[in-house]
């Protein structure tokens, strides 16, 4: 990419993603109905901040605003029973959730990566279905819950994502990364527009033509999803719209593939090897070229064309942004906040009597359906206005921890190993697999060859995605032990923070040659793959190794001593016995 | 909001037809629609509740008894106080109840009822989804992301059929006998292999790639959207007429035969496949019988049986975690060296 950095200045760049994530929010508001949302990759910080007010502002006389905290309960976000004044009424009294508030407005998802998973299908039932079912602690409720979803995605690292179920229930994906906040000011779209535009929407359509032609090239660039296609029709629309125009153009549907389409393209070589346009981004939408009636296939050219420069402008953004700040790609930086996780461990299991001041938390709804038959018999009428509770209806949540196990598979997918054994390799990583299927562990792979580690595979218990994975993984290059390595420990430190137990499994021949930095140099490189298992065995993940090479080698035991790992040499044509191995060392 | 007319879903034969046989044979067991996301699963689901005949009920009964089945009735219906007037009937559609994830445990099986609770000091119990479920349809959306406790009172009650309560000071068992649906993205998470062997039919679902066919596939929706109750006007008597064949091969369903070369070749096609128990044989044959109802045959044909096989078979296969080759391939293999074509 970096001869694409030398053609687009850095400014440039910016400036177009931020008219990129603007003109998304811009749509948003014309039709959110159709288009259901954004999600917006950015760290927090001012020019996150400003994109947030012209959201807010253009949505401002539609509905309320709603914030979801990244910690909020399922209660608070489906809402339920008012405990409080349940007690105090002495009935059962609802109480609204967070989704059923947001109905006509719009829901602002905070750290949307961390969504717990529970929380993510609660959003995507709702924007699939427009309202809210509730099924809990004795109610049983619909309501209206119609809203726009703005995902804050504040990763910085590709190991945790906002769940792909509910990314692709929204139209946009866009990015702030580069972007600066001198980039940031420009004229505001006035709510006058958008409320015009939204007038003239009904009377708009997109021509059969042209949706076939979008269509064709939502195919090609491998988005084959009939959600998407939607979207990219929706948005074209809306673009015409918010444009002033009483047809929809092919300009239109341009501008509106790149935006839905640009995030999700697949790049293949036959994609980047036709005809790539060089020329500057143009966001204007007043740009006056291509007004005449196109040939489909014409149309479709130029929509892949436009897309792909999206998507070369999203990479730019990155690159420019790891630049900025002077960080190696790879490195991460910390944030606070996120040890907060550990919150919600433990699943409820029921509840037991006790004392809730020594030891453990009221369970209230429990506690009133132990006091509630008793009501009569302790005297209280009918109407009073308070309940009788005893010592002995109290009842406390009892929770039990269950970590989830991740095994993270660290494979030496270099040439000397490509060479010899990495088919047995990838045998015994399928192997492993398939006990971790029955444990119903997750499972992460992590590669390194080359210069660099990769992580291919994020935890996950999707055994065909595994298998996919690994069938794709390319070997050859040199050994950056102390690469893959780091990597492990970055996921594996992840993990722990996200209340699940990481165990580390190596596979390699352990001949390091590159070190962390990426130069080449044998000592160098055994220096700090050393230091880094020194570094995992400090933190206190158990590993194991099994060495690759064709018999126990100095170097490999030497790393596996440092690791203080369980050592195995990878048998021939004996899965089995690795299989055990790995068995007895998770059991332990 | 009018519920999307089934009868408008474009394509998706296979799980059209799926959900069609457990609407005619609920003994089927079930059905599991997996595959690619936004291809209308819910909305095909959703808008069977439209579909269903109306089935006689107990108008008293608080669990939706049959009146022609003495066996299986809760304990109000089948108590020798209650007989005549109590036990009347009337035709009633059955329900097809969502499952929402993150459902408590006590809104699945039912729990105290708080408000008489508070209000009367009375210990009445209420309800919860499964009994609402009784004879009709339950369905959960994104079932392998399904809570593990969930799934196990799930299978505890798709087994017995009936759901037994025991909480709160309340002892109640009452019949919970349902046609479980649950829908997914195997990309999400595996479905665990006991509750995998629950459902009946299983169906791959995959977004479809001729662009005439998406067009329509997105025109239609665009035109629901617009104007729902309009779109659902439209689609009405296709609607009915789906409804009443529903019907018409219910009545027909107990009458058709399946001749012994038929079943034999079931059998063989089961034992070349591997699927474990007789689970897959019983669903290949009641699957066949409800097809060759709902076509208006009084007989199974080979070819009905061919039909049905890879819905009955795909996800019965002895799992091999590792193997990728599709199921359904195998499937369709197995298939042409037993009819031997």
């Amino acid at each position: 990419m970096t001869e694409g950095a030398d053609l687009l200045p850095a400014q440039k760049v910016g400036q177009s993603l931020w008219q990129e994530a603007d003109l998304a929010s811009a749509l948003l508001a014309v039709d959110p109905k159709g288009l259901k949302g954004i999600s917006l990759h950015a760290a927090a910080g001012p020019v996150r901040e400003v994109w947030l007010t012209r959201i807010e502002r253009r949505f401002a006389t539609d509905g309320p605003i709603v914030q979801l905290p990244p910690g909020a309960s399922e209660d608070r976000v489906l809402g339920g029973l008012d405990l409080p004044a349940t007690l105090a009424a002495g009935r059962p009294v609802a109480e609204a959730g967070l989704l059923g508030r947001a109905h006509g407005g719009l829901l602002v998802a905070r750290m949307a990566e961390r969504l717990p998973r529970p929380i993510a299908a609660h959003l995507a039932a709702a924007l699939d279905r427009g309202e809210v079912s509730i099924e809990r602690h004795g109610m049983s409720r619909r309501e209206a819950g119609q809203f726009a979803l703005v995902l804050l995605d504040e990763s910085s690292e590709d190991m945790v994502a906002p769940p792909q179920f509910l990314l692709e229930r929204v139209a946009f994906q866009v990015s702030l990364d580069g972007v600066s906040i001198r980039d940031a000011d420009l004229p505001v779209l006035d709510y006058k527009v958008i409320e015009a535009a939204r007038g003239r929407l009904s009377r708009l359509v997109v021509p059969d033509e042209m949706g076939r032609s979008i269509d064709a090239a939502a195919i090609r660039l491998g988005v084959p999803g009939l959600r998407t296609l939607q979207f990219c029709l929706r948005a074209t629309r809306a673009l015409a719209a918010l444009d002033g125009c009483e047809d929809v153009l092919p300009r239109h549907a341009e501008l509106a593939c790149r935006l839905v389409l640009g995030p999700l393209m697949v790049m293949t070589p036959e994609l980047a090897e036709s005809e790539v346009a060089p020329p500057p981004p143009e966001t204007d939408m007043d740009d006056g070229r291509g007004e005449s009636r196109k040939e489909s296939a014409e149309l479709e050219d130029q929509l892949i064309e436009a897309v792909k420069l999206s998507y070369t402008l999203r990479l730019l953004g990155q690159t420019s942004k790891q630049r900025r700040r002077g960080m190696a790609p790879g490195t991460s930086g910390g944030r606070s906040g996120e040890l907060r996780e550990s919150r919600d461990r433990g699943r409820p299991v029921g509840t037991r009597g006790g004392d809730p001041r020594r030891d453990g938390r009221l369970d209230l709804l429990a506690t009133l359906r132990a006091a509630a038959p008793w009501q009569h018999v302790r005297g209280r009428q009918a109407d009073a206005d308070r309940m009788r509770l005893r010592a002995e209806d109290f009842r406390l949540r009892r929770t039990r921890i269950h970590l989830p196990t991740v095994v993270i598979f660290v494979v030496d997918a270099s040439g000397s190993l490509a060479m010899n054994r990495m088919a047995e390799a990838k045998g015994a990583v399928e192997l492993l697999l398939s006990d971790c299927y029955t444990r119903r562990d997750q499972v992460a792979l992590i590669a390194f060859r080359k210069e660099t580690a990769e992580l291919l595979l994020p935890p996950t218990r999707s055994l065909v995605r595994v298998r996919r994975s690994l069938a794709r993984l390319p070997g050859g290059g040199g050994t950056p032990f102390a690469a893959g390595a780091a990597a492990a420990l970055r996921l594996a430190l992840t993990e722990r923070r996200r209340g699940r137990t990481p165990y580390l499994v190596f596979l390699s021949d352990g001949k390091a040659n590159i070190a962390l930095d990426g130069e080449a140099g044998r000592d160098r490189a055994d220096e700090d793959a050393r230091a880094l298992a020194r570094q995992i065995r400090a933190v206190g993940f158990p590993s194991l190794f099994l060495d690759t090479a064709r018999r126990p080698g100095a170097k490999a035991m030497a790393i596996a001593d440092e690791l203080g790992a369980a050592y195995q040499l990878l048998p021939y044509a004996d899965s089995a016995s690795v299989s055990s191995t790995v068995g007895q060392f998770l059991r332990r | 909001m009018a519920v999307y007319p089934f009868s408008a879903i474009v394509g998706q034969d296979e799980m059209k037809r799926a959900l069609i046989m457990a609407a005619v044979e609920p003994r089927i067991g079930g059905v599991l629609a997996l595959g690619d996301r936004g291809t209308g699963k819910s909305t095909a689901i959703r808008a069977l509740a439209a579909l269903l005949p109306k089935i006689p009920t107990v108008k008293a009964c608080a669990y939706r008894c049959a009146p022609d089945r003495p066996a299986g009735l809760c304990d109000l219906c089948s108590s020798p106080g209650a007989r005549a007037k109590e036990l009347a009937s009337r035709p009633e559609a059955p329900s097809v109840v969502d499952l929402p994830l993150g459902a408590t445990e006590d809104r699945v099986v039912g729990a105290l009822d708080l408000e008489r609770a508070l209000v009367g000091g009375e210990k009445r119990f209420e309800p919860g989804l499964l009994a609402r479920a009784h004879r009709g349809f339950l369905y959960i959306d994104e079932v392998n992301l399904l809570e593990d406790h969930l799934v196990d009172v799930l299978l505890d009650v798709a087994a017995s059929g009936e759901n037994v309560v025991e909480r709160e000071g309340l002892s109640v068992r009452h019949p919970a006998r349902f046609v479980l649906v649950g829908s997914g993205n195997p990309e999400e998470g595996e479905l665990r292999p006991q509750l995998l062997d629950r459902f009946g039919i299983s169906v791959d679902v995959r977004t479809p790639t001729d662009i005439d066919e998406r067009m329509e596939v997105v025109r239609r929706r665009e035109a629901y959207e617009q104007d729902p109750e309009a779109f659902v006007a439209r689609w009405k008597r296709a609607d009915g007429a789906v409804r009443r064949k529903i019907q018409t091969a219910r009545d027909r369903l107990d009458g058709v035969v399946l001749p012994d070369p038929v079943l034999a070749k079931a059998v063989e096609l089961c034992v070349a496949l591997g699927s474990d128990g007789l689970r897959g044989e019983l669903t290949l044959m009641r699957s066949a019988r409800a097809l060759a109802a709902y076509e208006g045959h009084d007989q199974v044909s080979m070819k009905t049986l061919r039909a049905v096989a890879p819905s009955a078979l795909r996800h019965r296969l002895r799992k091999d975690p590792l193997d990728e080759t599709d199921a359904s391939v195998r499937v369709a293999r197995t298939l042409s060296e037993v009819f031997g074509d």
